[in-house]
């Protein structure tokens, strides 16, 4: 929900003088605008925002390569038979 | 290709090629997960945050952690053992010897199909050569300009 606050005082100018230690009377309000539609999705942060985006950009090994050297170690138990 | 026209809110499951292009600064992996979180449920196996912190330097642990808390896991149970182990055996094409992440690439695989989510990918190589029955791929040509666009959904 999407509130703008509004103001009112509750005397008019029609006779008013500014007496000393008068204190002007405000009444704060509010009143809906608009419906905004919030969800948790809008609430997170875009993924190029977060602190591991571009964390192995300096790696000097091609993508292959680095591929397969995060998923070929399946093969030490085997290389012991 | 198969599943053609998904319905939104569907589960997507990301393969650890798509994170690796991401910790590379790929823009486009960027701009990929954030849009299928917009349009469903991104998640990863179990097996991709293992195959990322094996690469990384120790620095580089917490803020690794922090992408994978963005990201929920599966785990592996004793199902997706049995459905990796026979896809392995049934599309060698794509799980035998010949790759070298044979094993990796078989557990995300039956995790997408026990999840009956679509598995993302970039392996074009694998994926595209064979028709498999068991669940939905959607393959990413790397090299193309718009990686949203290649998901035709």
């Amino acid at each position: 929900m999407v509130i703008e606050l509004t103001a009112s005082r509750e005397f008019t100018w029609e006779g008013w003088r500014p007496k000393i230690g008068e204190a002007q009377i405000f009444t704060q309000d509010y009143r809906v605008i608009e419906e905004a539609k919030t969800s948790e999705q809008s609430l997170k942060s875009k993924f190029s925002q977060l602190p591991a985006f571009g964390l192995w950009k300096d790696r000097k090994e091609s993508d292959e390569e680095l591929l397969e050297e995060l998923g070929s170690g399946w093969r030490g138990f085997a290389s012991e038979l | 290709m198969a599943g053609e026209g998904l319905h939104l809110s569907y589960e997507f499951i990301i393969d650890t090629g798509i994170i690796l292009r991401y910790l590379r600064e790929i823009r486009k992996a960027a701009d990929l997960l954030d849009f299928l979180e917009h349009i469903g449920k991104i998640t990863v196996s179990t097996i991709t945050y293992m195959e990322i912190l094996v690469g990384c330097q120790p620095h580089e642990e917490e803020s690794t952690r922090l992408l994978f808390d963005r990201l929920p896991q599966h785990y592996i149970n004793q199902e997706i053992a049995e459905k990796a182990s026979s896809l392995i055996k049934k599309y060698q094409d794509i799980f035998g010897k010949d790759n070298p992440r044979q094993y990796p690439d078989a557990i995300i695989a039956a995790t997408t199909w026990q999840q009956k989510a679509v598995l993302v990918s970039l392996n074009k190589k694998h994926f595209d050569s064979t028709l498999i029955d068991e669940f939905t791929i959607k393959t990413i040509d790397q090299q193309s300009e718009d990686w949203i666009k290649q998901l035709k959904l």
